[in-house]
């Protein structure tokens, strides 16, 4: 189950398992977002590398203007994947409660 | 002594302290001839008459019979119509016979006149809770006739005589039962003692057997020998009947299987002439449910005949469904095989199970008179068909029992389980395959997280794990599209690790190990999202190792497990 919506603030709320299955549903959404957000990824139980590729692919098309998604509330396992694909130097990263 | 002097209830004295001595050499254990001899001498001294007998009555058939006599000769029976004696035992009273020669109903064939010189009589009844027991006959008193005092003290004596004929008689009839019990007791132990007292082991193989006796009844038996590196015959047998039979039947059974296998019969032939030799030796109604088969650890196949035994279970780990095989053939022991049908094959795949199973399990009844059932057998293998066989074996008897709820076992329960393991081998090994569809992957989340819960592993494991096999998996669809066999999954683990194999069949070569690496201090201008992956997968396992043989990909990974 992988749910993407538009919180109160705008920001992006990803929640659940973003897995190959899920990612075309989460590109859809991503290409509809013209500017940079924060996405909140506090109800994102799982990330899998093709859910990597969404952010990754959302990220370029937004530092063409200057400025990148803002990562929040990870889990620490998605934060340990984060940092094992080198995204603390592409995204900007806030911890849970950071 | 005052032969004159008579007691409180009528008897004179010396007469009850006879009866009280018969009464007291009765207490001590005797043969039932002697009781009955002990009995005439007793009524002869204690009523002065010239001989006296005593008459057993037998209510099966009717008759009364007197044994006693010499050795070699057959007991003497009468029928309830015949003379005083028949007349006693009808009307259940004393009769007295002053003179026998004036007497109509007298018959010197059964009234004891052998050399017709009897010349008085008493004949009284021995009765127990209005339950005929015999007739006490004396004949001819030293005082010319019985008198009503003689006609008292019989009477008495015949109250206590009763109560030790009984005694003996159900002494006899426990005595016979627990003889038989013992013999039940000594087939069961032969019968047992066929049994195989450890696994086969065989590669890729797991098996457990068991057999529960019920108290009495049944035949069970299972066999499972093996014929060389690679084969082994499995036998599970069933003989009806109650009793002692079918446990001789069943060991018959096991007994003539082994020397054949000695001899290197092959499959029809042993299943042949088992058959024609239990027609031969088996009672008209008697009959055994037999499987026969032999399992090729190298084809995985079992080719099997099911003479009325069923319903085998076949159970398939790719859909986790449960197939029901009907017996091939009639019971053994019904009539001779004109021609043996070649026989039926199960193809077993890694993860699938093979059950022979009796009766006595699907048949076992809880207190409402419902039915263990197929759907019993399917439930707990629902949920236990990962394990290892003598563990689900264990599950399943328990689940019977408990299903049973103190309902008594009615027959044996035999359960023999087969199971093809996975790639890898070990007790601590599930494997399952599954579609190329990313729609599997859902379901391969669930497999990894009942594996981890269920062994109690660290929890944490779950997502790093089922990121690297999604990776692996989807990795596998995406070089090798064309291939339209599943993809297996396999989960292992020891204390120190976890152990993941994932297999593709039918594909093309594509090491991961090789995988370019790629470099995630770049900026990201130069990242692409291809190669993420693979380079993620290298970093979160533990090892990772690829082999590729028979156009097979097997790509194996573990996590180490923290202590404790």
């Amino acid at each position: 189950m992988f749910e993407i919506r538009l919180g109160e603030q705008g920001e992006i709320i990803m929640t659940g398992r973003l897995d190959a299955a899920q990612c075309d549903k989460a590109l859809q959404f991503m290409d509809g977002i013209p500017a940079p957000r924060v996405v909140d990824l506090v109800g994102l139980d799982y990330v899998s590398s093709a859910g990597l590729g969404v952010l990754l692919k959302t990220q370029k098309r937004m530092m063409a203007s200057g400025q990148g998604l803002r990562l929040i509330n990870a889990n620490k396992h998605i934060r340990d994947i984060f940092k094992y694909a080198g995204f603390e130097r592409i995204f900007e990263i806030v911890p849970a409660g950071g | 002594m005052h032969p004159a002097t008579t007691t409180s209830v009528g008897l004179r004295a010396e007469a009850l302290l006879q009866i009280l001595e018969v009464t007291r050499k009765l207490a001590a254990p005797f043969e039932l001839a002697e009781v009955l001899a002990e009995i005439g001498e007793a009524a002869r001294s204690v009523l002065r008459g010239e001989r006296a007998t005593v008459w057993l009555f037998e209510p099966e058939q009717g008759v009364l019979v007197l044994t006693g006599g010499p050795p070699g000769i057959p007991p003497i029976r009468a029928n309830l119509s015949q003379g005083v004696l028949g007349l006693t035992a009808r009307s259940r009273q004393v009769i007295n016979v002053p003179d026998c020669k004036l007497e109509p109903l007298f018959d010197p064939a059964v009234d004891l006149d052998v050399d017709n010189d009897v010349r008085c009589m008493l004949s009284v009844p021995l009765v127990e809770r209005a339950q005929l027991v015999g007739v006490l006959q004396v004949v001819d008193s030293e005082n010319g006739v019985f008198t009503m005092e003689d006609e008292r003290v019989a009477e008495t004596l015949a109250t206590q005589c009763v109560v030790f004929i009984q005694r003996e008689r159900m002494s006899r009839s426990l005595a016979q039962a627990e003889k038989l019990d013992r013999e039940i007791k000594l087939a069961r132990e032969i019968q047992m003692s066929t049994l195989p007292s450890e696994m086969p082991r065989l590669a890729d193989y797991d098996m457990a057997g068991q057999f529960c006796p019920a108290d009495q009844t049944g035949g069970d038996t299972f066999d499972l020998v093996p014929l060389d590196e690679r084969r082994l015959f499995l036998l599970l047998g069933d003989a009806s009947g109650h009793g002692i039979g079918p446990a001789l039947s069943a060991t018959q059974m096991t007994g003539m299987l082994r020397v054949a296998l000695r001899l290197g019969a092959d499959l029809d032939a042993i299943f042949a002439q088992v058959n024609n030799q239990l027609v031969e030796d088996l009672p008209e109604e008697h009959f055994v449910t037999a499987f026969f088969g032999v399992l090729d650890t190298v084809t995985h196949t079992v080719d099997y005949h099911a003479a009325g035994q069923g319903p085998l279970l076949h159970f398939q780990a790719a859909t986790g469904a449960c197939r029901w095989l009907s017996p091939t053939t009639f019971p053994l022991g019904f009539m001779k095989f004109p021609e043996v049908d070649p026989p039926h094959q199960i193809e077993l795949a890694p993860g699938d199970i093979l059950g022979l199973i009796t009766d006595g399990v699907f048949e076992c009844e809880n207190p409402a008179g419902t039915m263990f059932g197929t759907e019993g057998v399917e439930q707990v293998l629902r949920s236990r068909h990962e394990g290892s066989m003598s563990d689900l074996l264990a599950r399943m008897l328990q689940a019977v029992h408990v299903f049973a709820d103190g309902h008594p076992q009615g027959d044996d329960i035999t359960i023999v389980l087969l199971a093809r393991r996975g790639e890898t081998a070990g007790r601590t090994t599930i494997q399952r395959y599954f579609p190329r569809s990313l729609d599997s992957l859902e379901g391969i989340f669930r497999f990894v997280g009942d594996f981890i819960s269920a062994r109690s592993l660290d929890a944490e494991l779950h997502m790093p794990v089922c990121f690297i096999i999604e990776e692996l998996f989807t990795n596998f669809m995406k070089y090798n599209a064309e291939s339209t066999h599943d993809i297996s999954l396999s989960l292992g683990h020891t204390p120190e690790q976890l152990t993941v194999r994932i297999t593709a069949f039918d594909v093309d070569s594509f090491d991961v190990t090789h995988a370019p690496t790629v470099d995630t201090t770049k900026p990201l201008s130069e990242r692409q999202a291809g190669g993420l992956g693979l380079h993620l997968v290298q970093q979160m396992a533990d090892t990772l190792q690829y082999e590729y043989a028979e156009r097979r990909s097997t790509i194996t990974f573990t996590k180490l497990l923290e202590a404790g």
